[in-house]
């Protein structure tokens, strides 16, 4: 995970970066990709989607740098980058997907627009959400691992454990509520 | 709607099955902005933390490809620039009409004079292209005479409506008791089911949405282990194995895995990110491709293979039996 940023060596780092150093700006991406990877994975499903809009985000900050005051918070300045490559994407995704996966993320991109929701808290999120997958059952822990890590489809791991689709997802929708509820209990200490 | 049944249209959406009546009746409850609405955007955010949390992207790895990018945008950036201000400078100094026909002319008699000087590299160059020209006429006649030549590797036995069997470069159209040959592609399109029996008597059933090739010799069947034995490519879909007293083995690849039977029966499922390897009896050797991890496998248990070359273990019943 990133490590925890010190202000004033951070502050230094951005003056280098305005200044056309890249390695400065390698050292401020190392501080914030991981919370923003983590904030960008509450909106699209695709690890891989993910990590590309992270990039794209820190490619235009690194971009417009001069613009920013480093006296400012620049997580929540690289956040609002991010959220508007997330909207972008959305709307890119019409491209390439069926008619009837388009209606649904265009409903999702009205209601992320409308979130105002910007809260900072995915780091710690993301580490709890760890150790609770790792809490779980040997079953239940290869159950998630099957379906998010490998993304099978709900169906094929259904079908190959002799199972209904519905009772399989009905099984993970279990697991993730065991799992919101040990992350809300791990961040409220 | 019921929550489990916005779960299930959830899960449809993200392996992108969803109906379109289905999806615009999720898409309905995600605007409606009351409390199923809020809670579809929980689930949609915990399923991509969890998606996140196996993301195996490291920082470091992160940080450096993103370095690689930056490295690499500002250049083509520039070069665009430097490109538009060249074209602009060349637009701004274009010469007048009378100046054109001018240059035109001494072009033409440059251009003359250059190809006095470059004849002799031209002939060579003809030469070149005659030789590459004779050895395409000769690939192709030994790529047709091969075709001439196959053998018989299968014979169908039952067929459906959605098969498609692909030979070279064109469709043949497909019958009951056809006779197969190495190197055909069998993809069935849509739901639907196609039995054929190999020269060493397997029995293969694909089932919907399937798409194979009878005897692919790729590199990886180059390997001396598999050699000279009935082979299968599984591209993508779901198929059903029965080796009963079969004389020779049945070498089964995937995009990620390979699998050598010897008797028993097996279900696969392939797609790009997995293979899942069902042995309802008998024994195999399976091996990635990624990696070139082996394990003997014996009946009643599931294996998958992911695209990173990991194998994992599960019991029938879905309890697991082992990590990677």
């Amino acid at each position: 995970m990133s490590e925890t940023p010190n202000r004033d060596e951070e502050r230094a780092y951005l003056i280098n970066a305005q200044k056309g150093q890249v390695e400065d700006f390698g050292k401020i991406v190392q501080l914030y990709q991981a919370r923003l990877r983590a904030y960008a994975a509450r909106f699209v499903y695709s690890n891989d989607d993910a990590v590309d809009l992270v990039q794209d985000a820190f490619i235009e900050a690194f971009q417009h740098l001069d613009r920013f005051d480093v006296d400012k918070d620049f997580g929540a300045w690289i956040r609002v980058i991010c959220r508007n490559r997330i909207f972008n994407f959305y709307r890119s995704q019409k491209i390439r997907k069926t008619v009837s996966l388009d209606l649904i993320d265009e409903a999702i991109q009205e209601i992320v627009e409308k979130r105002g929701d910007d809260s900072d808290h995915t780091e710690e999120r993301l580490q709890a959400l760890k150790g609770c997958i790792e809490k779980l059952g040997t079953e239940q822990r290869e159950l998630v691992e099957m379906r998010y890590q490998d993304q099978i489809p709900v169906k094929d791991i259904a079908e190959f454990q002799g199972k209904s689709a519905t009772a399989l997802s009905m099984k993970l929708m279990r697991i993730r509520d065991q799992l919101r509820v040990c992350v809300e209990r791990t961040l409220k200490g | 709607m019921k929550i489990e049944e916005i779960n299930c249209l959830i899960d449809a959406y993200q392996d992108g099955d969803i109906e379109k009546s289905d999806a615009i009746k999720l898409a309905d409850v995600i605007r409606s902005g009351g409390s199923q609405s809020d809670w579809i955007m929980r689930e949609l955010e915990i399923r991509g933390l969890i998606a996140h949390v196996f993301d195996e992207t490291s920082p470091s790895r992160f940080v450096s490809s993103l370095m690689a990018r930056f490295r690499a945008e500002p250049e083509s950036e520039k070069f665009e620039q430097d490109f538009k201000n060249r074209l602009g400078e060349a637009q701004r100094s274009r010469p007048t009409h009378h100046h054109e026909e001018i240059k035109r002319a001494i072009n033409t008699v440059g251009s003359a004079t250059e190809a006095d000087a470059r004849r002799p590299s031209q002939q060579r160059s003809i030469k070149i292209w005659l030789w590459v020209i004779l050895c395409a006429v000769i690939a192709v006649l030994v790529y047709l005479l091969s075709f001439l030549l196959n053998r018989e590797v299968a014979r169908l036995n039952e067929s459906s409506r959605g098969l498609h069997v692909f030979r070279g470069n064109s469709e043949v159209v497909s019958e009951k008791n056809m006779a197969l040959f190495a190197g055909d592609r069998l993809s069935l399109l849509g739901q639907g089911e196609v039995k054929f029996i190999l020269q060493n008597q397997s029995q293969v059933m694909m089932l919907n949405e399937s798409s194979l090739v009878l005897e692919l010799k790729g590199d990886v069947l180059k390997r001396s282990a598999f050699q000279n034995l009935t082979s299968l490519f599984v591209e993508k879909g779901y198929i059903k194995t029965d080796l009963n007293g079969t004389k020779t083995p049945l070498v089964i690849w995937t995009p990620h895995a390979v699998l050598k039977m010897m008797e028993g029966q097996c279900e696969i499922r392939s797609s790009e990110l997995s293979t899942m390897i069902k042995l309802i009896r008998g024994k195999a050797i399976l091996s990635t491709l990624l990696g070139n991890k082996t394990r003997n496998l014996e009946g009643n248990l599931t294996f998958l293979v992911n695209d990173a070359g990991q194998i994992e273990e599960h019991r029938l019943n879905g309890e697991s039996t082992n990590g990677k």
